[in-house]
């Protein structure tokens, strides 16, 4: 049989469109839809808490940036998946759910054709790299020192130390704390002061041992002030401390490695007062409430930073105390934390607390679309 | 005459064309022979490279890419969360031993990597990084994931930045 030149093309055209076909052939993946669906949900909570995790919990990133970050994220999986997701993250303490916070909701139960869901618990930790950083926290902006009452405020600070990963304290055994003032010298306070006898009184220096408030430590000591008469106007007046700086230096000695931490405070020629701030207590757990009172008059504004970076986790304004309730996966964070409160007059006041590690659990709901 | 053949010709070319394309539909839609085994198996697969740390030291190296955070008394696992060294070691096996490291029952296997690109709020078309076969043959059963690269990894020369990726894992044969 003759061929002709359109059969001869066509047929050609064909066996090559036939062998071009076998090889672009693909099998289809086949996907189980309930498995799939509760490895989308498994695997999204687990990514969603480890982010939590690393971009939250430590790191200096505010809470609404990275709230917004894990909302895009489950859209986008949504999205990507076909699926409806629900992202739920729970603080517990270890023995019971505290609070609560959803972070991302399309899911229409009523349009669900089949639902599945993932909790998973995330310890809300990292660990130690052994790094010990240590800070002193006067509780107060500057210290009075009066000549006419012949007394000065208590010298109350914190003291902690820490791991630098982690930013949870490091328990010591002791903690001496030991201030050096700016005093008069005895020959100065001999040419000034019509009674010279106290010219050996002067001691610049104030120690004692720091108190275990839970893995913080509290200096709470008072400097005995040393005053003259002043020989040539007759006033009394300050010997020792002078207004000006104080070095405070604070010591533990762990296994021998001493460890040192200095900072300088502010004395003021001025009558001793004004407000502290008073913590119920220092070490607090998911699900508890922070409680500082500052004067039950006059209110103060208040911030709370993280030490370890400064990261600002709350503030609240005109009030006259601190309730600070540890049950917003948002609202709080693992670490020593340094509370402020700045008042009408007078200078600044601080407090110290420290939340411990606690569990995120991360819950998804994933939907299939009818 | 000529146009008359022609015609016969390509008249007859007609059901052989429908019913090639109709068995090649059927061949591409078809089910795999046992569906649940496969799909079992995949999860299989899925659990041990994204939910374990592996055991990279042993002879019988088994790959898991999950993140382990470790500390003087004990360690935490990070399902999901890649860790950019295991990866770039799992890159670096040969097919043969990344899929001998793996529970495939003897299938091929496939672990794709799609990034999240943050500016378009969408996961890339376009596979960052394969790892087993790269191509596929026979039946097929899949699993989607999603995964968090915990640090750059270097591939090949390439470098997979830290973020969000969609994983797949794809299991063929038959």
């Amino acid at each position: 049989m003759d061929v002709e030149p359109i059969e001869a093309i066509v047929g050609v055209a064909l066996i090559g469109a036939a062998l071009v076909g076998v090889v672009m052939l693909r099998p289809q993946v086949q996907v189980d839809v309930a498995q799939g669906r509760y490895a989308v949900a498994r695997s999204a909570a687990s990514v969603l808490g480890y982010a939590y995790v690393r971009m939250f919990a430590y790191s200096p990133n505010p809470a609404s940036d990275v709230n917004q970050t894990l909302a895009e994220w489950a859209d986008a999986i949504s999205r990507d998946s076909g699926l409806m997701l629900r992202v739920n993250l729970s603080l517990s303490n270890g023995s019971a759910v505290v609070g609560s916070a959803v972070v991302f909701d399309n899911l229409n139960r009523s349009e669900a054709a089949g639902l599945s869901i993932a909790e998973k618990p995330c310890p809300v930790y990292v660990m130690p790299n052994g790094t010990v950083l240590s800070e002193i926290v006067f509780e107060r902006e500057w210290y009075n020192a009066s000549a006419q009452s012949g007394t000065m405020d208590p010298l109350r600070l914190m003291v902690v130390y820490y791991d630098a990963r982690n930013g949870l304290p490091i328990e010591n055994s002791s903690v001496t704390v030991s201030a050096k003032f700016e005093c008069m010298e005895a020959t100065t306070c001999a040419g000034r002061c019509a009674n010279p006898a106290v010219c050996s009184l002067i001691d610049p220096t104030l120690e004692g041992n720091a108190t275990d408030v839970g893995m913080i430590y509290e200096f709470n000591e008072t400097k005995d002030v040393v005053t003259c008469t002043d020989s040539g106007t007759g006033d009394t007046i300050l010997v020792c401390p002078l207004a000006g700086q104080v070095n405070v230096t604070a010591t533990y000695d762990p296994g021998g490695a001493n460890l040192k931490v200095s900072r300088v405070a502010a004395v003021v020629e001025a009558s001793p007062g004004g407000y502290w701030l008073d913590a119920a207590d220092h070490s607090y757990t998911a699900g508890e409430t922070v409680h500082l009172t500052y004067h039950p008059i006059y209110p103060a504004n208040w911030t709370v930073r993280r030490l370890s970076d400064g990261l600002v986790i709350l503030t609240l304004n005109d009030s006259n105390a601190l309730i600070w309730d540890l049950d917003d996966p948002f609202g709080v964070t693992p670490g020593i934390f340094v509370v402020e409160a700045v008042g009408p007059s007078g200078p600044r006041a601080y407090n110290v607390v420290m939340v411990r590690p606690y569990i995120l659990i991360v819950r998804v709901e994933a939907g299939a679309r009818a | 005459m000529g146009t008359r053949k022609a015609v016969a010709f390509l008249a007859s070319l007609i059901p052989v064309l429908v019913f090639g394309a109709f068995a090649m539909s059927i061949m591409q839609g078809q089910a795999v022979r046992n569906p649940r085994a496969m799909q079992e198996t995949a999860s299989l697969v899925v659990a041990q490279v994204f939910e374990g740390p592996g055991n990279w030291n042993s002879t019988e190296m088994r790959v898991g890419l999950a993140l382990v955070d470790e500390g003087v008394n004990y360690s935490i696992i990070w399902p999901y969360v890649v860790d950019p060294v295991k990866l770039e070691r799992a890159a670096n096996m040969t097919y043969g031993q990344f899929k001998s490291a793996l529970p495939t029952g003897g299938l091929d296997v496939r672990v794709s990597f799609y990034r999240f690109n943050e500016s378009s709020g969408e996961f890339s078309r376009r596979a960052s990084l394969i790892l087993g076969s790269k191509v596929t043959r026979g039946f097929a059963v899949g699993q989607k994931v999603y995964v968090y690269l915990a640090g750059d990894a270097t591939v090949n020369g390439n470098t997979m930045g830290e973020g969000l990726y969609r994983a797949e894992v794809t299991l063929f044969g038959g």
